[in-house]
C-alpha cells in the first residue's frame, strides 16, 4: 500500500515546473515501479504528470522514454531473482515464476544497494504466497534452500577451530562446552528431498517425479575449503544436535535433545560427527567454562 | 600584453594505466592460469563488498598479478536520500584492499526513501542538482581519501526542468567539487543518438584535464533508441569518437566493459588492444605535428 500512496502523493507535486529534486525522484521512482506499460489506461493517473516532467524526443514520447526505465526495472530484478533461485524458478515454470516475482517485488521493494540481497525476504514471502500449484509446500522449501546457497556463499570468513585447541580440552570440560558454528553453516528440516531436485536442475537435467514426493530430509549447507557451497544430508539426530548447538546449548544439553530421536542415544555417534564437522569447518570455536 | 593561461596536470596528476578490461567471472580461470599481460583490470565494487568467501579470494588473486581500479554502480551521488554511510564504510574498506588509485561511479540517482532502483537514472540539469551533487562529492572524496571520477551515463529521457546541457552540467559539477571525470565514450554516443545532440560537442566541451579514465563498450540498437547493454564489440562510431576524445585529453586509462553475452577473453582483450593502438596513433600524430610545428 505504501507504494501506491507514494505515487499518488508525488503526482501533483511533480506536475509543478518547480518540483524539487526529491519530489521529482520520488515521483519517477514510483512510476517506473509500476507493473504495466506506462501508456496503458491503468496508468492514466500519471500521464499528465509525466508529460509535464519528461521532455520526449524526436522519436519517443515522454511516456515511451519513461517506460524504458520501467521495463528495465522489472527485467533486471526478475532476472536477478531467476539467477539466485534456479530450482524454485524451474519448478514454478516461466509464467508462474514471473507472476511470483512481480508480486514479490511489488510487496517487497529492493532496499539494499546490492542485488545479492534482493531475495533475502523471498522465502518468507513464498511462505504466505498463494501458489497456483498443487505442490506449494515443495516450492516453498525450494525457495528456502536456494537462498541458503546465497547466504552461505556470501557469509563472513571465519577460521575453523584449531585441532590443538580441541585436543587440549579435558574430558570433564566437554559436557558444558558450547560450540560456535561457522557463520555460513545453514541447517534445514524439510518434508521433501529438495537437494536432489536442485542438484538435477543445476546439472541441466529434468528432475525425476519421485524427487517431488514427500521424504523428510535434514540438510546442511556449508562453505568448503574451496569456498564453494556444499550440501550434506544428515540423520535427524545429527541435525537436532547441530541445531541445539547453534542455538547456544551446551554439548550435554544438545545431546539430550538429540537423544529424544535416538532410542539408543547419540553418545556413540557424537565423536564421529564431531570429526566430520571439524573436517568440513563447521566448528569455529569450542568455549569451555575454564 | 601576455595572456595568462592556467596549465593543468593531465588526469589530475593521476597515472595512465594503459588499456584494460573488466574482471568478470567467466574469465577467472584464464586470468589466473594464463596471466595475460593486460594493463589493468576494473572491478564492480559492489560485487566485492562482502565479509568473506570466494569473490574476495578471487579478488586477492587478481590483485597479486594486476593493477585493479574500482568502479561502482550504487553510490547514488545524485539521489536526494542521505548518503549511505554503511555503504561508504564498506566501500572504503574495499579501497584499502585494492589500493585503487581512484574511484568511479555514475552521475545519476539510484534510490529514493524505501527503495533501491538498481538503475542509473539521469538528473535534471539544474543549478539545484549541481549544488546537491557537488556537496556530496566533496564529502565522499574526503571520507574515502580518494579522487572520485563521475561517469556520464547513457540516458533515455531528459527533463523539461533542465536549463543546461549535459556537458555543461557535468563540467560544472567536476569543477566545483574538484573531482575527475570517467568519460564513457559509448554513453556519449548512446545519449547523443537518443537525445539528438552532437557527441563531439559533448567531448570537446569538457575540462579535459579532469578526465582520469575512459570507458568503451558495445550497445544495442533498439530502433527508436540505443540501449547501453555492454553486450557487443565497440561500434565503429564509438571508436571514432574515442579517437577524437583521446586527441583532446592525451593518454588516459581506458577500460573496455563487456557484461552480457560475454565472449572469450581474447576477443575482449582484442578490444582493449584496439584502444591501445588508437592511443598510439593519436600520440604519434601529435608528436609528428609538434615536430612540424617546431620546424616552421
Amino acid at each position: 500500500m505504501r507504494y501506491g500512496r507514494l505515487v499518488l502523493e508525488a503526482t501533483a507535486k511533480a506536475m509543478r515546473p518547480d518540483a524539487t529534486l526529491s519530489e521529482l525522484q520520488e515521483f519517477l521512482a514510483g512510476v517506473i515501479r509500476r507493473s504495466e506499460n506506462l501508456g496503458a489506461p491503468a496508468n492514466a493517473d500519471v500521464h499528465d504528470a509525466l508529460l509535464g516532467l519528461v521532455a520526449g524526443s524526436a522519436r519517443l514520447t515522454p511516456l515511451e522514454q519513461a517506460d524504458i526505465y520501467r521495463e528495465q526495472f522489472w527485467l533486471r530484478h526478475r532476472d536477478s531473482l531467476d539467477e539466485d533461485f534456479p530450482a524454485f524458478a524451474y519448478f514454478l515454470g516461466r509464467d508462474a515464476f514471473r507472476a511470483f516475482a512481480r508480486a514479490y517485488l511489488t510487496a517487497v521493494p529492493p532496499t539494499s544497494f546490492t542485488l545479492r540481497d534482493l531475495g533475502l525476504a523471498l522465502p518468507a514471502f513464498a511462505d504466505h504466497y498463494d501458489f497456483p500449484h498443487a505442490k506449494a509446500a515443495f516450492a516453498r522449501e525450494l525457495a528456502h534452500f536456494d537462498l541458503g546457497f546465497i547466504t552461505t556463499f556470501d557469509a563472513a570468513a571465519r577460521e575453523p577451530v584449531a585441532s590443538e585447541k580441541v585436543s587440549a580440552i579435558g574430558a570433564d570440560a566437554w559436557p558444558d562446552a558450547r560450540l560456535e558454528l561457522a557463520p555460513g553453516l545453514a541447517l534445514f528440516a524439510f518434508e521433501h528431498a529438495v537437494h536432489t531436485y536442485r542438484s538435477a536442475v543445476r546439472r541441466g537435467e529434468a528432475p525425476s517425479a519421485a524427487t517431488i514426493e514427500a521424504r523428510p530430509t535434514r540438510l546442511a549447507l556449508y562453505r568448503g575449503d574451496d569456498l564453494r557451497v556444499h550440501q550434506l544430508e544428515m540423520a535427524p539426530s545429527e541435525y537436532e544436535l547441530l541445531v541445539a548447538l547453534r542455538d547456544g546449548a551446551s554439548l550435554s544439553a544438545a545431546c539430550e535433545r538429540a537423544n529424544a530421536l535416538e532410542p539408543e542415544g547419540v553418545e556413540a555417534s557424537v565423536g564421529g560427527w564431531f570429526a566430520t564437522w571439524a573436517r568440513r569447518g563447521f566448528v569455529c570455536d569450542v568455549v569451555t567454562g575454564t | 600584453m601576455t595572456r595568462s593561461k592556467t596549465v593543468h596536470a593531465p588526469r589530475l596528476g593521476l597515472p595512465d594505466l594503459g588499456c584494460g578490461v573488466g574482471l568478470r567471472i567467466p574469465h577467472y580461470a584464464h586470468m589466473f592460469d594464463a596471466k595475460p599481460a593486460v594493463d589493468f583490470l576494473e572491478i564492480i565494487s559492489e560485487n566485492f563488498m562482502l565479509e568473506g568467501g570466494l569473490p574476495l579470494a578471487n579478488l586477492d588473486r587478481a590483485l597479486g598479478d594486476y593493477r585493479v581500479v574500482q568502479h561502482g554502480v550504487s553510490l547514488g551521488i545524485g539521489a536526494s536520500t542521505p548518503l549511505d554511510w554503511d555503504y561508504l564504510r564498506r566501500l572504503k574498506a574495499l579501497t584499502k584492499r585494492t589500493q585503487t588509485p581512484w574511484l568511479t561511479d555514475h552521475l545519476c540517482w539510484t534510490r529514493v526513501p524505501g527503495a533501491e532502483l538498481h538503475d542509473l537514472l539521469p538528473l535534471p540539469y539544474t543549478d539545484e542538482a549541481i549544488r546537491h551533487v557537488t556537496e556530496r562529492v566533496r564529502i565522499v572524496q574526503d571520507f574515502l581519501e580518494l579522487r572520485v571520477g563521475l561517469e556520464n551515463t547513457s540516458s533515455y529521457l531528459t527533463y523539461r526542468q533542465s536549463t543546461l546541457t549535459e556537458w555543461d552540467f557535468l563540467s560544472a559539477i567536476v569543477e566545483e567539487a574538484d573531482c575527475g571525470i570517467l568519460l564513457d565514450v559509448n554513453n556519449v554516443h548512446v545519449s547523443a543518438y537518443n537525445h539528438g545532440f552532437d557527441a563531439r560537442t559533448f567531448v570537446a566541451s569538457l575540462p579535459h584535464h579532469r578526465v582520469l579514465q575512459m570507458h568503451l563498450a558495445g550497445h544495442t540498437n533498439k530502433g527508436a533508441y540505443l540501449l547501453d547493454t555492454h553486450s557487443d564489440v565497440v561500434a565503429e562510431a564509438v571508436w571514432d569518437l574515442y579517437r577524437h576524445a583521446i586527441s583532446m585529453t592525451g593518454d588516459v586509462s581506458t577500460l573496455v566493459e563487456w557484461d552480457a553475452d560475454l565472449p572469450d577473453f581474447e576477443t575482449l582483450w582484442g578490444q582493449a588492444k584496439r584502444a591501445a593502438a588508437i592511443r598510439d596513433e593519436v600520440r604519434q600524430a601529435r608528436s609528428g605535428g609538434d615536430r612540424e610545428g617546431d620546424a616552421t
